[in-house]
């Protein structure tokens, strides 16, 4: 193996070690901040993986979509629904809550080993594409064979808005 | 010997620790240089000297202040949520750095040489707002909550119409790659971009001005109404990490303000890097020109400013650029 | 052009009514109370235009949107289901006046997306339609006044949306792993078996998750007695019926993809059991009509995987045609409702006791509609289940139709309940009676159902003529 291996699976441990970790943090703590910090972390450890998988135009996207944009509002979110730094009291380490996170582990391990059991037993074959894939490219797909769905998720996008509009705007009472 | 550095120094990974260490050594020396000179812009516009006391023309007065930063105590306030409130002025320096890798500064001395150097400058210049929001909210001060509460809508508010501004100038030169846009604006100093796309330019300053947090949009630290917006309870380099990072972000905004509309490493007689610092440093010189002539905004007129005056004119500016390029092609 | 045009008429009346509906929400001054008026006419024209272009054919834009007898039978139902919901919200007393404009226009998006739904057969085009008529439910049912209900139905609904669709999503991306394409016409090609391509099989299936939470079927329908029980009678009466046609759809092209003997389809026939099981033991207990009906649409989902079961252009074929006669016989058990509930409240069984004397008409409708679900003769809910277990047999899942007649067995207690609350218990205190003329278009539905019952061979050969496009 080269060099540029070993550092690529280095960067990959370390990918997957701030999904994880950032997944975890957010669901284990119990303050909502924290909870968006992990989120942010597991979102960066993606854009890490598709810099590895070599689409550093989908990566660089998910930093300025999901975490330049995405959390920042999450995070206005909670400040302007609930008093800042206040520690929701839900329940400790009781056995209850230990029992709990037993089955939660469970759940989430079963599907990861099923799944890895069939892929490791039986890898789909990868086509071989380029290093790195032209904008043009992207841009050819998304007007080409994917037009309809890039004009449905305009569509998409616009019932969301209004939705929201709805459902949370007041109208001033006229007098 | 030294051909064998020489080779080593092509290794990619070799090349871009290099970049990033001569990047640092950058940023700090740029903070203290610009510490100074805003400080004798300010004296010179408010016609008083500014600091002349240490050393000739008060020009170890920034060593002295970092000096002063650097021994001072870091507090964290009572309640504070200690790992966050530690994050988040590192959080705020750290993305700076990487903005600066594919800065094309002249056709030889270029970080890394990227496709989508535009966008990944973009990128990381947003992580700003959310050290801010950390900022702000783990220090258990309301005027550090209110200050970030501002930052985060003024930041969300002004990054459309950037967005928009730089997709027009990618329209046309339809490249990402910040060399490339720099290579577009060749043929004299006509084809700069500032003269081919006016109102992307002055929009751009005005949005770039507000990502900053710049006076005369400086709400999330205005003093004199939240003492100091995100940063009250900060103190010692902890404080300086930030002001560093503002100064920073600045030259970073002020170089892609070069790249895009001012021709980036172009110009007679002198050398590129000479233009290009030249160029950028001129661009900050206008914006500290702007801090101190123009008053603070209020919140409405600073949304108002965005919503409704950039941002329907940046879209139109994008539509006729693209309706243009569509007739020239 | 023009063809393409011509093609697309349906779709192109129904956003035609969308951007007027819009135009109308942005105009219209803050406290104009009045409804779109001219809208029950505009859904009944968009009828008209259907049944118009139900001959179209054709495959456009890059081959991800087919226009045939499948998509335009669909597209049918949808708008004569549009058009009846539009006219069961006419007094709409539990939306404020202000925002009943953009109520329709919600509806008539939702609408649009299911006939989207209809005609799409690329995966995320289809993930996107079905997005467009999810995300136009999640802005409607939190809309009651204050209700509090209302607002944990619309949370409940948001958050098992978005789980399902997630669970969609990542099998989207294990199908596009393993066979490197979304469209259909590729996929029906590929190799779907589990000794091939296992991520590929499981990758479908967690894909059609996203539809069984549409269609409330068994592990994904803890939403549906909560959202119906929570929301306006109104959109109940939408999100009960016309949704289901969108799922039933798209499951109907992927089953057909698959043999008969696939691990999938045994899937499909398990979960359809416990549906049926499940919500028919659920529904036993209900006093909330709504409630019942809600735990009654999870045990109709599971009717309907009798049909996709089988694999046969028969049995997709009734699958279409039970879905068609399920919206039909819900909305006419809605349209009672919601005219009993003057107020918008819920209504329970004991509302129900002494209808036959205010309003022989409503109670008429409301024995025929039970009826029609229990799955008796004469209405068409009978020919529909008949259908479906006919087809079903000998395909290799008879074990699933003997458990489908002996839930039929079950189920008869609970609806015909209802026409006892409505015949023979009498009222304690007497209710006023709703408003002459009220039974109107229910009486049309009921007359429907009874038609259908009665003489369904041109609309099931229709659909067994789509079903036979996509099985030979």
């Amino acid at each position: 193996m080269s060099m540029m291996e070993y550092l690529a699976y280095a960067a990959f441990g370390l990918y997957l070690f701030l999904i994880v970790a950032g997944g975890l943090a957010a669901v284990l703590s119990k303050n909502l901040i924290r909870s968006l910090v992990g989120l942010i972390m597991t979102l960066f450890g993606v854009a890490g993986m598709y810099f590895l998988m070599s689409a550093p135009f989908i990566a660089l996207m998910q930093i300025l979509i999901y975490v330049g944009a995405v959390s920042v509002l999450i995070f206005f979110a909670i400040m302007l629904t609930r008093a800042p730094g206040g520690e929701s009291g839900i329940e400790g380490s009781t056995p209850k809550a230990l029992k709990r996170g037993l089955l939660a582990l469970a759940t989430a391990l079963m599907p990861a080993v099923i799944l890895g059991a069939i892929i490791i037993r039986k890898t789909p074959e990868t086509l071989p594409l380029k290093p790195e894939t032209a904008l043009t490219v992207l841009g050819e797909f998304l007007t080409g064979p994917f037009a309809l769905s890039f004009e449905l998720i305009s569509v998409v996008l616009f019932v969301a808005m209004a939705g929201a509009v709805l459902l949370g705007f007041e109208r001033r009472k006229s007098e | 010997m030294m051909s064998q550095l020489l080779s080593y120094l092509s290794l990619p990974l070799v090349h871009l620790i290099l970049s990033l260490v001569v990047i640092l050594a950058f940023l700090g020396v740029n903070g203290i240089v610009l510490i100074y000179v805003e400080r004798k812009v300010a004296g010179f516009i408010q016609r008083r000297p500014g600091p002349y006391e240490v050393g000739p023309w008060g020009l170890l007065q920034p060593l002295a202040d970092a000096l002063k930063l650097l021994s001072k105590q870091l507090v964290t306030p009572m309640g504070a949520d200690k790992i966050l409130f530690w994050a988040a002025p590192i959080l705020s320096f750290a993305p700076v750095v990487i903005c600066f890798m594919p800065m094309p500064v002249s056709p030889m001395f270029t970080g890394m040489e990227m496709n989508l150097g535009l966008i990944l400058i973009l990128a990381f210049t947003s992580l700003n707002v959310l050290a801010l929001c950390l900022a702000g909210w783990s220090s258990n001060n309301k005027y550090s909550l209110l200050g970030a509460a501002r930052a985060v809508s003024q930041s969300v508010a002004y990054e459309i119409p950037l967005l928009i501004t730089v997709l027009a100038i990618a329209f046309q030169t339809g490249s990402l790659n910040l060399s490339e846009i720099v290579a577009s604006q060749t043929k004299g100093i006509w084809s700069w971009n500032i003269f081919v796309q006016p109102i992307a330019f002055i929009i751009y300053i005005i949005a770039v001005t507000a990502e900053t947090n710049r006076a005369p949009f400086d709400l999330p630290e205005a003093e004199s109404e939240l003492t100091a917006g995100f940063h009250t309870e900060y103190a010692g380099m902890h404080f300086g990490l930030f002001f560093l990072a503002e100064y920073s972000y600045m030259i970073v905004v002020c170089a892609v303000a070069t790249v895009l509309f001012l021709g980036g490493w172009h110009g007679p007689f002198l050398s590129g890097p000479f233009w290009f610092i030249l160029k950028t440093y001129a661009l900050i010189l206008v914006l500290m020109w702007f801090r101190w002539t123009f008053p603070r905004v209020r919140f409405d007129q600073l949304l108002n400013i965005c919503w409704k005056w950039l941002i329907p004119l940046s879209l139109i500016n994008l539509v006729l650029t693209a309706l243009l390029v569509k007739i020239v092609r | 052009m023009i063809q393409q045009i011509s093609q697309l008429l349906p779709e192109l009346w129904q956003i035609a009514v969308v951007l007027v509906l819009f135009l109308e929400t942005i105009g219209k001054p803050a406290n104009d109370a009045a409804k779109p008026k001219w809208l029950p006419l505009a859904a009944a024209a968009g009828i008209f235009v259907a049944v118009f272009s139900l001959k179209a054919d054709g495959l456009l834009f890059f081959k991800a949107y087919q226009v045939d007898s499948l998509s335009q039978f669909f597209k049918l139902a949808v708008l004569v289901g549009f058009f009846i919901v539009v006219l069961n919200a006419d007094p709409l007393p539990t939306v404020e006046s202000e925002k009943r404009s953009d109520y329709f226009l919600f509806l008539a998006l939702s609408a649009l997306g299911l006939m989207f739904l209809a005609s799409t057969v690329e995966l995320i085009a289809v993930y996107m339609a079905l997005e467009i008529s999810s995300y136009s439910l999640y802005a409607l049912i939190p809309l009651r006044g204050k209700d509090q209900r209302a607002a944990e139905a619309g949370i409940k609904y948001v958050l098992f949306g978005a789980a399902a669709t997630a669970v969609s999503l990542y099998g989207l991306s294990y199908i596009l792993a393993t066979q490197h394409s979304t469209y259909l016409e590729v996929l029906a090609a590929a190799d779907w078996t589990w000794t091939h391509s296992p991520l590929a099989v499981i990758g479908l299936t967690l894909f059609l998750a996203g539809f069984f939470y549409k269609l409330a079927l068994f592990p994904f329908h803890f939403w549906c007695p909560d959202v119906y029980d929570g929301t306006g009678n109104e959109t109940a009466a939408y999100v009960a019926t016309l949704p289901k046609l969108g799922a039933v759809v798209i499951m109907i092209r992927l089953v057909a993809m698959l043999k008969p003997e696939n691990g999938i389809i045994t899937i499909i026939a398990v979960l359809g059991a416990c549906s049926m099981t499940f919500g028919n033991l659920s529904a036993l207990i209900q006093k909330d009509l709504k409630r019942m009906l809600g735990f009654s649409s999870v045990s109709h989902a599971g009717y309907i995987m009798v049909g996709l079961s089988a694999v046969s252009a028969k049995g997709l074929a009734a699958a279409g045609y039970y879905s068609l006669v399920y919206v039909l016989m819900n909305l006419a058990c809605f349209w009672v409702i919601c005219r009993l509930a003057t107020d918008g409240r819920n209504i329970t069984l004991d509302d129900l006791n002494g209808l036959y004397k205010r309003a022989p008409g409503l109670a008429f409708i409301m024995a025929v509609g039970a009826f029609a679900l229990v799955g008796l003769p004469p209405t068409a809910g009978f020919m529909g289940k008949f259908f479906l277990l006919t087809s079903a047999w000998n395909r290799g899942h008879d074990w699933l139709v003997i458990i489908a007649c002996l839930n039929t067995a079950i189920s008869i207690y609970y609806y015909l309940n209802i026409v006892r609350h409505a015949y023979t218990a009498e009222a304690e205190e007497p209710l006023p009676a709703p408003k002459p003329g009220s039974a109107l278009w229910g009486g049309v539905l009921a007359t429907l159902l009874l038609i259908l019952g009665a003489f369904p061979g041109p609309v099931f050969h229709y659909a067994e003529v789509a079903g036979k496009l996509l099985i030979p």
